[in-house]
This record gives structure tokens, C-alpha cells and sequence, in this order.
């Protein structure tokens, strides 16, 4: 039985040794952390290279994303194509998931370093990039499940491998495993 | 444990059972017509981990029942993941215990891909592993802190979260996060590490191993006050841990060996070799050994996978668009925390049919129940430190 006390001694020298130790904190709003390459601050659109192809507002998990399209013939070339006159990234909702960023075909939306956002009412938070405002309050993608009629999905789950030898729908809620399994026997 | 009386009233009504009547001492309440004292600790309470609410019934000061009342932090994960798209649901499931981000990614990513036809490449299944350990480090680490500050110990809490804030760092070079890491996809991870990072990452996990010493264990393991609030505090037989299905550290602690990464091995987790820790005595002292000692595994584990790091693609070929066999999905894996299982069912739409998530902190909070009853009610919060609950886990 060690002598009452020696553990916290011992604890006390370890705590007067890191007293000496290089300072691991800094005075945040003087020293800003470090940015990487990779790290996902705010958004930002560069509206001269987007096409309106509105795969970002499709793929935003939260909506945050609405897209306002016309068609106009910005390049010259005399052929009318989609053009985004309205876009809204609405950062009250956003969660830098970063899904849009990968979508994306022309990469014109992007994170930036900037990573502080502050503001006195939530419609403040929504920035506009395009020429006309859009409303951030207005759901893009209304929630609606779109879901395969039954008769289709077994005609496609059919048509996919090589259950469609058998001449047999798959049945349903099976494991593919099982599945797999099955058609190798 | 409980006498037969107090088991019929749990199952009867737990929340609305009087309070009168069930001293620790009757003989005493007969004598001077005493009463025990029906309280609520929580849902906004400093130490509590998040948001639970405990109602205790009180005798003085020794504990007589204690119910647990969760659902102050539900987001309906569930509901949500089945109205987005497969690939969308990631974010989702890095929301739920926010402390160990990167494995509730991986359960869910594991479920899809049982349903797909999909290789993952081995860079990636190595890359899964690297990120998961030290996931669990970010983890564990704190969750030592944490038990300390609850203690009244200050000092640990701040070298945790020195710990924590480098290992934040190198999340954020390799995910572009620093906790919501929406890191491991559908058939792979999102990028490759970058440049040098191997490097710093076996440059920091050798500086770990020699602070983890005096820092976490020589300051803590010895102290009188530490060893006098946490041995013999929660104690709890391995019958007991098994039969309430506990996982994680909770079981390890009685000395039950079950850990998913070794008994159902997954990824990249079959090619490594680790122990894993358990202790005999089955109390808060036995769960912060385990702790630590799962801390020096997860480093043994890390060197082991930059050692060999293989070589090659990090994503595998999932097609343009994620849509699943029609069928039931299941993801296993060692979060934190314990065993954390996800389970798909897919009508071979775009989206989920169905998604559950088994959580390890829904299962182990019934130990408060269970076990707190006949301790002093600042025992509590050690208790508390046992499970290591995330509110954002238990509620979902």
C-alpha cells in the first residue's frame, strides 16, 4: 500500500512539468487556425461558368441550394440554353456536406477558407449570386416520394442479371447474398 | 439487485410509481414518519452527457430508483434517411454520435455495399480502418476527460482536448472536417490521403504513445481521490452485463471478451493484429483501464496499417447512380461505445426503404436503472462516465 497522498504528489509534478511546455491554445480572433486544402468552409458560386444544369440543388440534402432558370443566349453562339438568373445558397441551412461540390460538372460551386458567418435574422444568411433574387423560403424540392410502381421495379429487377434466365421476378426482400448464392447452385 | 417488490413496480409504471414507501431503512420511516424525495436531475444539467433526464426517488442521499427518460434530443434519423437519397444519408449518420463520427459512417456505408455487388479496394478498406482508430482515440480520450471533470478533476479534460484538437487537425487535412468528417462513401472513401500525410500521422501517434503515459495514466490511475470515488463504484457482475445486452466497454470492463472488430471482423480489420482489453473488476475504475488500454491498441492498430499501406484506388465502382438490390441490408461495427448496427431495407428505389440504426448507448443507458440504485446519488455521474453515452446516439 503506497503512503496516502503519493498520487496526488505524482499528479502534481506531472501538472508543474507541462507548466513549462510550448502553449497549445491561441487567441482566436488575432491567430486564426490554419486551412487546408481540402477544408469545407462557405460556398461559393462563380455564376459565369454555371450552366443551370441544377444537379446541386438536386443532390442538397437539406434545400438549402434554389435555382432560378431561364433560357438565354449568353455565349453568342444564337442558341438559347438554360441559364441561371437566380441563385440562392441559403447558409442557415447548408451543413458543408460538400455533396453538391462533387456533383457539380463545370466546378463552379466551391468551398471557400472562410468559415465565420454571422447575422441578426435567418434571411440575412441567404446570399444571391444571380441577377434577380430568389426567395430562400420557398422549398425547391417540395418532398415527394417518388417511388417505382411494383410492377415496373420487378420488370427491371428482372431485366438487370441473372434472374431474368429463370424467367422469375426477384422475390422480394431477399439478401443479394442469398440471392447470389442461389444462382450459383 | 432488486428486491421483487421494486422490479414488479418498474415493469407496472415506471414514471408515474408514488414516491412513498420504499426507504432503504423502513424501520426508520415507521419511527419518524420520513418520506423519500422523488427529484429530477436533468434534462439541462452540467454534467449530464447532453439531454436525459433522470428521475431519482431519493432516501437522504443514497439512491432508492432511478428511471431514465430519453427523446429531449430525437431527431428522427430514421424518418430523415428514408426521404434522401442513398448517398445523402451519410451526413445524416455522422450527426448520431457526434463524438465518433467516423464509425457510424462506416455501419452505414457497410449496409449499403452488402446490398450492392460493389469491391471495395484495399487502400480504401486500409484508409477506413486508419480513420476509424483514430476516430476512436478522438473518442476515448475525452470521454476520460469528461469522467475526470465530472469528478471535480479539471486538469485531465485539458490535455484530452490538446489530444483531441491534433487529432481534429489531421481529420481536417484528410476530410475537410473536423467532427462532421462525411469521409467514408459507398464503395470506398472520398479522397486518398493527401500528401505527406502518413508521415504526420506517424509522427503524432509516436508523440501520443509517450504522452499517453504520464498524461492520462500516471496522473489518474494513482490519485487517492480518483481510486476513492471510482473503485467499487457501479459494480456489476458479467451475467448481469450480458443478460442487459451491453457492448463496448461496459461489457468488456466485467471481463466478457466481445469486440466486433475481432469476433465479426470486417474491412481491413481482418489483416490486423490486436488484443482486446478487458479487466475483472466490472466498476468505473475497471472501464477507464479498459479505456486506456484500447487507446494503446488503436496506436498498436494505426502503426500497423501505415506500415503496410497498400497500394492503388481508393474508390471502388458503385455506377453513376446508387440504387441497391431490393432486399435487407446489415452493417455491423465496434463504435466507441459498443456494437453499432445498422440495418437497410431496400425497395430498389433511389431511396431506403426502411434504415434503423442500433445504437450502443440506447442499450447500455438501462444500466441506470439497473445499477444505480444503492448508490449515493454524486455516484452518479462516475456511472455516467462508465457508459460514456452520447445524447446524439441514445435519441437519434
Amino acid at each position: 500500500m503506497p503512503q496516502l497522498g503519493q498520487g496526488i504528489l505524482k499528479g502534481m509534478g506531472i501538472t508543474l512539468r507541462h507548466l513549462f511546455d510550448r502553449k497549445v491554445t491561441r487567441q482566436y480572433p488575432e491567430y486564426k487556425k490554419e486551412t487546408f486544402e481540402r477544408s469545407r468552409g462557405m460556398l461559393t458560386v462563380d455564376m459565369d461558368r454555371c450552366i443551370a444544369c441544377l444537379q446541386c440543388m438536386r443532390i442538397c440534402p437539406d434545400h438549402c441550394i434554389s435555382i432560378e432558370q431561364t433560357k438565354r443566349d449568353a455565349d453568342g453562339s444564337g442558341k438559347a440554353k438554360p441559364y441561371a438568373i437566380g441563385f440562392v445558397i441559403d447558409d442557415s441551412r447548408c451543413m458543408y456536406c460538400s455533396l453538391c461540390v462533387e456533383v457539380c460538372p463545370v466546378n463552379c460551386i466551391y468551398h471557400t477558407e472562410e468559415f465565420e458567418v454571422q447575422a441578426y435574422n435567418r434571411l440575412e444568411l441567404a446570399r444571391q449570386f444571380g441577377e434577380r433574387p430568389v426567395d430562400p423560403t420557398i422549398d425547391p424540392k417540395p418532398a415527394v416520394k417518388k417511388k417505382k410502381p411494383a410492377g415496373k421495379a420487378a420488370a427491371a429487377g428482372a431485366g438487370k442479371g441473372a434472374k431474368a434466365a429463370d424467367g422469375e421476378a426477384a422475390p422480394k426482400r431477399t439478401p443479394r447474398r442469398a440471392a447470389k448464392k442461389d444462382d450459383a447452385a | 439487485m432488486l428486491s421483487e417488490e421494486r422490479s414488479k413496480d418498474i415493469e407496472t409504471d415506471a414514471l408515474s410509481a408514488p414516491a412513498a414507501g420504499r426507504l432503504a431503512n423502513p424501520d426508520v420511516r415507521d419511527e419518524f414518519g420520513l418520506e423519500t424525495l422523488d427529484m429530477s436531475m436533468g434534462p439541462q444539467h452540467p454534467a449530464m452527457h447532453g439531454l436525459l433526464r433522470l428521475i431519482l426517488e431519493l432516501d437522504g442521499e443514497t439512491v432508492v430508483r432511478c428511471d431514465p427518460v430519453m427523446g429531449y434530443l430525437h431527431r428522427s434519423k430514421e424518418k430523415i434517411s428514408e426521404n434522401r437519397m442513398y448517398p445523402a444519408v451519410i451526413p445524416i449518420t455522422d450527426r448520431i454520435d457526434y463524438m465518433n463520427n467516423m464509425a457510424m459512417e462506416y455501419g452505414y456505408c457497410l449496409a449499403v455495399e452488402s446490398l450492392m455487388d460493389v469491391e471495395i479496394p484495399p487502400r480504401a478498406d486500409a484508409i477506413r480502418a486508419l480513420m476509424n482508430e483514430f476516430s476512436r482515440i478522438m473518442s476515448h480520450i475525452p470521454s476520460i476527460g469528461f469522467l475526470l471533470l465530472e469528478l471535480g478533476a479539471f486538469t485531465p479534460i485539458l490535455y484530452a482536448f490538446r489530444e483531441r484538437e491534433r487529432i481534429q487537425t489531421i481529420m481536417e487535412a484528410v476530410t475537410g472536417a473536423r467532427m462532421m468528417f462525411h469521409y467514408i462513401r459507398i464503395g470506398g472513401v472520398k479522397a486518398d490521403l493527401p500528401e505527406g500525410m502518413p508521415e504526420e500521422m506517424w509522427k503524432y501517434i509516436e508523440g501520443l504513445e509517450e504522452r499517453l503515459e504520464p498524461d492520462f495514466v500516471d496522473l489518474i490511475a494513482g490519485n487517492e481521490i480518483f481510486v476513492a470515488r471510482t473503485r467499487g463504484v457501479g459494480k456489476m457482475t458479467q451475467e448481469k452485463a450480458v443478460e442487459m445486452g451491453l457492448t463496448g466497454v461496459p461489457l468488456r470492463c466485467t471481463g466478457v471478451e466481445f469486440d466486433v472488430r475481432k469476433h465479426y471482423p470486417y474491412g481491413w480489420y481482418k489483416n490486423l493484429d490486436f488484443d482486446v482489453v478487458t479487466d475483472e473488476a466490472g466498476d468505473v475504475e475497471a472501464s477507464y483501464r479498459c479505456r486506456i488500454g484500447e487507446v494503446k491498441q488503436s496506436i498498436r492498430m494505426i502503426k500497423q496499417i501505415l506500415e503496410n499501406l497498400p497500394e492503388g484506388e481508393v474508390m471502388g465502382d458503385t455506377g453513376r447512380r446508387i440504387r441497391p438490390d431490393e432486399g435487407d441490408g446489415f452493417g455491423r461495427v465496434e463504435s466507441a461505445r459498443g456494437e453499432y448496427a445498422v440495418h437497410i431495407v431496400s425497395d430498389g428505389t433511389d431511396t431506403p426503404y426502411r434504415v434503423h440504426y442500433r445504437t450502443p448507448c440506447t442499450v447500455n443507458m438501462q444500466l441506470l436503472q439497473e445499477i444505480v440504485p444503492g448508490h449515493y446519488l454524486p455516484d452518479i455521474m462516475p456511472i455516467m462516465g462508465l457508459i460514456d453515452p452520447v445524447s446524439g446516439a441514445w435519441d437519434k
